[in-house]
């Protein structure tokens, strides 16, 4: 599993208001959320991202609320994986369930990675590579592989709906 | 053992400590508006199973868009209804308040429950002992179909509350010091204690304590009936005597100062309410401080926001509200209100608002260059009676 694509670069505790600002969420169709990711952050970031695009930001990325456009908004835009030091836990959940990629760097990989590099996140090989240099990923968990592999936790009890994905991953 | 494992060990039927990856049914799962259309759509739309395996267990509160705030909000919260009647939810709540005030006003959260909620702000219930844990709608939906959820067993953080806050510093000035002390993400993927003068705190002001935790990235916080929390992982210790009344700045709910670093920043409004600050005793607290200040500051606007129908009759009762608004504020609706940037207050670009509530990131309330300070009652009421910040201590003694 491998991304490639260009960075989009943000800060530490990057709150999901940023991801999808709350003014959007009743105000707009499910399907309809990628035209404003971001925007909390930066207002022209749905006109800059182009499909297979890398989010690359420092600590606590999908801090605050639970809302799960925030993933939603990502995922629509184009986002293909997030790449920060530490991950919010709910945020973390929401995107696991819906199947975007989450990997967490060595360290900040703001120390690697500019706005606009093109840069490839190898997730088998464990390594964020960018024009001027390289950082190590933390092993993720092996069931949130799977899960991202299958395109979610979602999906795979889509497809077998009688029992929890978490318990059929055990025999699987 | 903690508090969360004891919990957690109950609910599995075997010991179990933190690090472990438990499949475990919750006592209550909770929905509102925003999460519960989520997951109803999850249900409906991708997973393609609608069912709810126990509906005694589901409490739907309607707080985020109340009354609706647009033609979306209301098909969505009708549709939950239609839901709600199809599978047999019988704890619903429409227009009664924010859901975590309802879980505790009703009895649902309660010592040792475990209450698995839709919102991040779910350890607000361990005010009363009880375990909350927020989650996304997907979560939700699979809590509401297969009655379980995976979750990690949380290592614990002891927060010990020496004393209690002198007035005018209150608890709400107290929980942004917890939050400045361990910082935004200080407390990711853990559980937060509290031990010390805290269980003999007010109701209303644990709940404060228990709301900012979600502000640390904690998964739950617990109000501990224990002297020391065995197996803690670390412990933060903070002298409630000697806090000083304090605001996050805007941009960070960690970025926390004493009021008289920030004197003299011109305020244009003032929100009062939410889950943190909206009970009685904070629109009373309010109302006193603001009249033995003369009333508020012509040029700023005020809203209160009552954090449940129950905390609004109380207000109602006593007069507290009839004093609000012969003093021109706002006093709306109760539930989430302007707090999370959809209605009832939204803020514009060159507004700058002292809100009691628990988040000011950029745009949480409006336009992203809108300034919000988090901070107590009662520095909320010297800004609306000053119209700019200012130390509580300097105008009320103390």
């Amino acid at each position: 599993m491998r991304f490639s694509g260009r960075a989009h670069v943000f800060g530490d505790d990057v709150d999901t208001d940023q991801i999808i600002p709350g003014r959007y969420l009743r105000r707009v169709g499910y399907d309809e959320l990628g035209k404003y990711a971001m925007t909390g952050a930066d207002p022209e970031f749905p006109e800059k991202v182009r499909e297979g695009d890398v989010i690359v930001a420092g600590r606590n990325f999908g801090c605050g609320s639970s809302r799960e456009q925030a993933v939603m908004a990502l995922q629509q835009a184009g986002v293909s994986c997030v790449v920060a030091e530490s991950f919010a836990r709910i945020f973390y959940r929401n995107a696991l369930n819906r199947g975007l990629p989450l990997l967490e760097a060595e360290g900040d990989p703001r120390e690697v990675v500019s706005d606009g590099d093109r840069v490839e996140v190898d997730v088998d090989g464990l390594v964020l590579r960018s024009p001027s240099g390289e950082m190590g990923l933390r092993k993720p968990p092996s069931f949130a592989v799977r899960a991202w592999k299958a395109g979610g936790l979602l999906r795979l009890a889509s497809e077998r709906p009688d029992e929890p994905p978490w318990r059929a991953g055990d025999r699987g | 053992m903690t508090t969360v494992e004891r919990v957690f060990s109950e609910k599995v039927g075997e010991r179990v400590e933190e690090g472990d990856f438990v499949e475990v049914e919750p006592d209550v799962i909770m929905i509102h508006d925003g999460s519960g259309a989520t997951a109803l759509r999850v249900m409906r739309d991708e997973l393609g199973v609608e069912r709810v395996e126990d509906p005694d267990k589901v409490v739907l509160v309607f707080d985020h868009s109340v009354p609706p705030s647009s033609v979306e909000a209301a098909d969505r919260q009708n549709e939950l209804l239609r839901f709600a009647e199809e599978h047999g939810i019988s704890k619903v709540h429409v227009d009664e308040g924010v859901c975590h005030q309802i879980l505790v006003e009703k009895g649902y959260a309660s010592g040792g429950r475990l209450v698995f909620g839709g919102d991040s702000h779910t350890p607000t219930c361990g005010a009363v002992g009880a375990v909350g844990i927020g989650f996304g709608g997907t979560d939700m939906a699979f809590a509401m179909v297969y009655g379980e959820l995976w979750v990690r067993v949380p290592p614990t953080i002891e927060v010990r509350i020496v004393g209690r806050p002198r007035f005018p510093s209150t608890a709400k000035d107290v929980a942004l010091r917890m939050v400045s002390e361990i910082g935004a993400g200080g407390a990711e993927y853990r559980a937060l204690e509290f031990t010390g003068s805290v269980s003999g705190w007010e109701l209303g002001d644990r709940m404060t304590l228990c709301n900012l935790a979600t502000e640390v990235g904690a998964k739950t916080a617990v109000v501990s009936g224990e002297e020391v929390v065995e197996g803690a992982e670390r412990r933060v210790e903070i002298d409630a005597r000697h806090v000083e009344p304090c605001v996050s700045r805007p941009g960070r709910v960690d970025d926390v100062v004493p009021v008289s670093e920030v004197e003299g920043v011109e305020v244009t409004r003032v929100f009062v309410g939410s889950c943190t600050n909206g009970r009685y005793e904070d629109m009373a607290l309010f109302a006193g401080v603001l009249e033995e200040m003369g009333g508020p500051c012509e040029h700023v606007r005020i809203v209160v926001v009552p954090a449940s129908r129950t905390e609004l009759l109380k207000a109602v009762k006593d007069g507290v509200v009839e004093r609000l608004v012969r003093m021109g504020v706002l006093v709306c609706p109760p539930g989430c209100g302007p707090c999370l940037g959809e209605h009832m207050g939204v803020l514009g670009r060159d507004d700058v608002c002292v809100a009691t509530s628990n988040r000011n990131f950029p745009g949480r309330m409006g336009h992203r260059d809108a300034e919000i300070y988090l901070a107590s009652p009662v520095t909320a009421a010297v800004a609306a009676a000053e119209g700019e910040l200012k130390d509580p201590r300097d105008v009320l003694g103390g």
